[in-house]
């Protein structure tokens, strides 16, 4: 299992954002975290991350606790809407990340070739519309070889073809031995890209849902 | 900390903030530490008046303003670096990357000293340059600082700027933007450090161990220790340093135990 959690739980202030969430993501599937807006999806993947520590239970990410640099070494992650410095272009973002994940800058370009930005990698990230925005931010997830992506709304701005391309992207991941592990909406677009799903509702797992697996 | 410091100087490298910053800082230091003493010689007529804007008081030139305006400048520099990850919400970005929040922060403090010793060694440079023409205007046969001197002057310098480039970046962390750190420096630096030091000259005799431990009143005192070498430097510049490292330990801990959004 690349990800495993047991009861994982976060509250503010009394209230349940996760509320004893358990799953497991093997390598080799796309394992989707579905529900509507508010529903405790991106708090569960700031808590496997380690951007956010639980209120209790506990998660393994990567062999690892969240957080843990040895673990993130083998996550490429993509977290809330896109965050880069608006100042720098789309390879200079890629390039800083390049240099804080330790990974030789060569993979920069071949990151920004997968998330099809090649045209636009040396214009400012501030000028980028938001489906650019939205691809850097996979081509960010993509730098590194990582074995498990972790993928926030992945098609968030994207239209059909893109997230038709999106789709083809993550089963060949996902067929290529690398698990996947997105948030999205039930019955949105990228729910035919997973293998199984959870369905989260009030921070708390609802029902699972078995996908067509593209 | 080698990768978050190679992309913390890229990052600072390539943002025009930050040089805007260093040249409105050589900027500020010829305009008032030569242009103003010149212009009031032309206007007086008086060669005294000139004073620290000949070659043998460079270092303590190119430094006075570090207690001030250019201190100013270095706050909001790290305000810009700190603060600035969270405004754009970048900080979560570089963290799941693979780095430690405490060696993001060691990368960074390190990046800030590289930009702050840019800086300083900018400022002595033009500093030696306006002295050249002043001293080549008016000859006054004063003579330049020694090497050993230019070397202290340069140290306290650099010390002094990181000192306040790292208090900016922890209030940039604390508060966790820019606006409201950089409205809080400005207003800590006129009003505290200045009203403060006032009252403790005056009525309020009382404020005085206060003001002697406050950051803007021991850069003050570095500062004057160049001119007068046995002025006490060297207990000012052990509190500087302790406001730097005490500032550095405070930002691990807020940063390693708050929760990024």
């Amino acid at each position: 299992m690349l990800v495993q959690t047991h009861d994982l739980t976060k509250r503010y202030g009394g209230v349940p954002a996760v509320d004893r969430v358990a799953f497991g993501v093997r390598a080799g599937e796309v394992f989707g975290v579905l529900g509507a807006p508010g529903a405790g999806k991106t708090t569960t993947l700031r808590l496997l991350l380690g951007l956010t520590r639980p209120t209790s239970g506990t998660a393994r990410v990567a062999g690892r606790p969240p957080g843990h640099p040895d673990g993130l070494a083998r996550i490429g992650a993509l977290i809330g809407a896109p965050a880069f410095y608006p100042y720098l272009s789309g390879r200079d973002n890629l390039r800083v990340l390049a240099r804080y994940a330790r990974i030789p800058h060569g993979q920069v370009d071949a990151a920004l070739a997968a998330a099809g930005l090649t045209g636009r990698a040396r214009e400012p990230y501030a000028g980028y519309p938001r489906a650019a925005r939205q691809r850097l931010g996979l081509a960010a997830a993509l730098l590194k070889d990582a074995e498990l992506l972790v993928l926030d709304e992945p098609g968030a701005g994207l239209d059909a073809a893109g997230l038709a391309e999106l789709r083809d992207l993550l089963r060949g991941l996902a067929a290529g031995g690398r698990a996947v592990l997105l948030t999205g909406r039930v019955r949105g677009e990228l729910e035919r890209a997973c293998d199984r799903a959870a369905v989260l509702d009030g921070g708390r797992i609802v029902g699972e849902v078995a996908g067509d697996g593209g | 900390m080698e990768a978050s410091l190679g992309a913390e100087l890229l990052k600072l490298r390539k943002r025009r903030a930050v040089w805007s910053l260093v040249g409105a800082a050589v900027a500020l230091l010829l305009v008032i530490g030569y242009a103003l003493p010149y212009a009031r010689y032309l206007l007086t007529g008086d060669p005294a008046v000139l004073g620290r804007a000949l070659p043998d008081r460079l270092a303590v030139t190119a430094v006075d303003g570090d207690v001030r305006y250019v201190g100013v400048l270095a706050f909001v520099l790290g305000v810009l670096s700190a603060g600035g990850e969270y405004g754009w919400t970048t900080l979560r970005t570089a963290l799941v990357q693979r780095p430690s929040r405490t060696s993001v922060l060691a990368g960074k403090v390190v990046a800030l000293g590289v930009v702050n010793l840019v800086l300083v060694l900018a400022m002595f440079a033009a500093g030696a340059a306006a002295a050249a023409l002043v001293a080549a205007a008016v000859p006054s046969g004063a003579p330049w600082p020694p090497p050993a001197g230019l070397t202290r002057g340069i140290a306290s310098g650099w010390l002094i700027l990181q000192m306040w480039t790292v208090l900016g970046a922890l209030a940039g962390i604390a508060l966790r933007g820019v606006a409201v750190p950089v409205g809080l420096g400005a207003a800590w630096l006129a009003g505290v450090e200045t009203l403060l030091p006032a009252l403790a000259h005056g009525p309020l005799a009382g404020l005085r161990p206060l003001r002697d431990a406050l950051p803007g009143a021991n850069a003050g005192a570095l500062v004057a220790a160049l001119g007068r070498p046995a002025a006490g430097g060297e207990r000012a510049a052990l509190v500087v340093t302790a406001y730097l490292v005490a500032a550095v330990a405070l930002g691990v801990v807020l940063l390693r135990r708050r929760d990024v959004t």
